[in-house]
C-alpha cells in the first residue's frame, strides 16, 4: 500500500518535473555563473574575487553568466528572467549589470539596473558590446572578450576593477601580431598617463589595461581560491526594466 | 480576571486581523496600486520611445532623402501615438485597444524604416545612427517588458476581485471591475513583418 502511494507520488513528481521548453534560471552561485565552460578555473576565481571586491568598493554588483544555449527564447527575454531571479544590486539603488553570453546561439547582451541606466544608457552598453567584446569573441577569445567587457561596464558605472586576469591573446603570427599588441598598450597605456587623470569617464580602455597590466604582473600565482561563495552569495534586491543592449558575432 | 482577559483580546486581534488579511481589505487596493505602477510604466516607455524618433528621422533624413515616404510614414504614426494617451482610470477595452493600435503603428512604421535603412551602408556604418539603433532597440525590450509586467498585474488584480474569498469583500465593498488585458489582436499587428526587396 506504502509502496504504490510512494509510487504514484514519484509518478506525480516526475510529471511535474517534465522539462519546459525554455531554458531555466541558474542558481546564482557567484560572480561568475559559466554553464558553458568557457572560462578557466583559476580565470573564474580571479574575475569573480575581483568583482567581490568591486562591489564591496563601488557599490555595484556585476556579474557573468555564460549558457551554451538559448532554448527557444531571445536573449533579451532569457536575460530578464534571469535577472527578476536573481535581483542584480541592492534593493534601494538597483545598480546591477549582467552580462550574458550564449556562446553556441553566438549572442551576447548586457543588462543595465534602473538604477545604472544614467552610467551605462543603451547606447554605451551597445559601444561596449560592439567595440570591446565582439572583436575578442569573433576570433574565439571569450574568455578575454568577458574580462574586457566587464572593464568596460565597471568604468561606465564609476569604478575599475582590480586584479583581474588579463585577456590572453592567441599568439597569430609571430612578430605582426606582437607589434599590434604593443602598439594598442602603447596608445592605451602610455596615453591616458601622459594626459593625466582628467574627467571621471575617460578613454574606455584605461580600466581594461590596468587590469591587464595588474593581471600579467599577478599572473605568477596562479589557481587555488576557487569556489567559496557558496553559503552566502546572492542579490541584494535590485530592480530591472530591460535596459542594456545585446548584440551578436 | 485580568491574566484571562489579556490572552483572549490577543486571541481576538489574531483572528481578525488573520480574517482581514485574507478577504481583500489590503490585498485589493495593493493590487490596484501595482496596475497604475505598472500602466505608468507602459505609458512611459512609449513616450521614450517616441521621443528617440525626431533625432531617427533627422539623421536618416541626411543619408536616405529619398525614402520620403517612409519617413513621412513614420513622423505621422508617431503624431498618431502622441495623440492617443489613456489614463488608468479610463483603462476600458476600447480606449486601451485603441492606444495599442496606436502604438502598433508606430512600431511597425518603425520596422519599416530600419529595413529601409538597410540599404545605406554608409548610414549604417555611422556611430551617431547605430547608437541610435540601439537605443531603438534598448527602448523595444524595454516596451516588451512593461507590457508583460502590466499584464502580470492586470492578472494579479483581476484575480483579487474575482476569486473568493477577495472577490467577497469587492463585490459587497469596493465594486470593482475586470480590468482589460492587453489583446492578442493588436500583437498581431505588431508581429507584421515587412516586406523586403532585394
Amino acid at each position: 500500500m506504502v509502496s504504490k502511494v510512494l509510487l504514484l507520488l514519484s509518478l506525480l513528481g516526475s510529471l511535474w518535473a517534465t522539462p519546459v521548453f525554455s531554458l531555466d534560471v541558474p542558481k546564482l552561485t557567484g560572480p561568475v555563473v559559466d554553464l558553458a565552460g568557457v572560462l578557466s578555473r583559476s580565470d573564474q576565481a580571479k574575475i569573480s574575487a575581483s568583482l567581490v571586491q568591486f562591489q564591496r568598493k563601488y557599490g555595484p554588483q556585476l556579474q557573468v553568466l555564460v549558457v551554451p544555449k538559448l532554448e527557444d527564447e531571445t536573449i533579451e527575454s532569457y536575460s530578464i528572467k534571469v535577472v527578476d531571479e536573481w535581483k542584480l544590486g541592492a534593493k534601494d539603488k538597483d545598480n546591477g549589470v549582467l552580462l550574458l553570453v550564449a556562446t553556441e546561439d553566438h549572442k551576447v547582451r548586457i543588462e543595465v539596473g534602473r538604477g545604472l541606466e544614467g552610467d551605462l544608457p543603451d547606447a554605451l552598453a551597445g559601444r561596449i558590446i560592439r567595440t570591446g567584446i565582439i572583436p575578442f569573441f569573433k576570433q574565439g577569445q571569450t574568455g578575454a572578450g568577458i574580462v574586457v567587457g566587464l572593464s568596460m561596464i565597471a568604468e561606465s558605472v564609476g569604478g575599475k576593477l582590480e586584479n583581474i586576469p588579463a585577456p590572453r591573446m592567441r599568439r597569430a603570427k609571430r612578430g605582426g601580431g606582437n607589434l599590434g599588441f604593443l602598439l594598442f598598450l602603447g596608445i592605451f597605456l602610455i596615453g591616458p598617463t601622459l594626459f593625466g587623470r582628467g574627467r571621471r569617464r575617460r578613454g574606455i580602455g584605461t580600466a581594461l589595461l590596468g587590469g591587464m597590466l595588474l593581471g600579467g604582473l599577478m599572473g605568477g600565482g596562479r589557481g587555488g581560491g576557487g569556489g567559496g561563495f557558496g553559503g552566502g552569495f546572492g542579490g541584494g534586491g535590485g530592480g530591472f526594466s530591460g535596459g542594456g543592449a545585446s548584440g551578436g558575432w | 480576571m485580568r491574566h484571562l482577559t489579556f490572552p483572549v483580546g490577543i486571541g481576538a486581534v489574531l483572528f481578525f486581523s488573520l480574517i482581514l488579511s485574507g478577504c481583500g481589505i489590503q490585498s485589493i487596493p495593493t493590487a490596484l496600486n501595482e496596475v497604475d505602477a505598472a500602466w505608468s510604466e507602459v505609458l512611459n516607455q512609449y513616450k521614450r520611445r517616441s521621443d528617440l524618433i525626431p533625432n531617427l528621422v533627422n539623421i536618416v533624413k541626411g543619408y536616405a532623402a529619398h525614402e520620403r515616404e517612409t519617413l513621412q510614414a513614420v513622423v505621422e504614426a508617431r503624431a498618431k501615438a502622441t495623440q492617443t494617451q489613456v489614463n488608468t482610470s479610463q483603462l476600458t477595452t476600447e480606449s486601451l485597444s485603441k492606444f495599442s493600435q496606436a502604438q502598433a503603428g508606430l512600431g511597425s512604421a518603425l520596422s519599416r524604416l530600419m529595413v529601409v535603412v538597410e540599404r545605406y551602408p554608409d548610414l549604417k556604418a555611422n556611430e551617431n545612427f547605430r547608437d541610435l539603433q540601439v537605443q531603438l532597440e534598448g527602448t523595444e525590450n524595454r516596451i516588451t517588458v512593461a507590457r508583460f509586467r502590466y499584464i502580470q498585474s492586470i492578472k494579479d488584480f483581476n484575480n483579487q476581485v474575482t476569486v473568493p474569498p477577495t472577490s467577497w469583500y469587492n463585490s459587497i465593498f469596493l465594486k470593482h471591475e475586470k480590468k482589460p488585458q492587453f489583446s492578442v489582436e493588436d500583437e498581431a499587428a505588431v508581429k507584421e513583418v515587412p516586406t523586403v526587396e532585394f
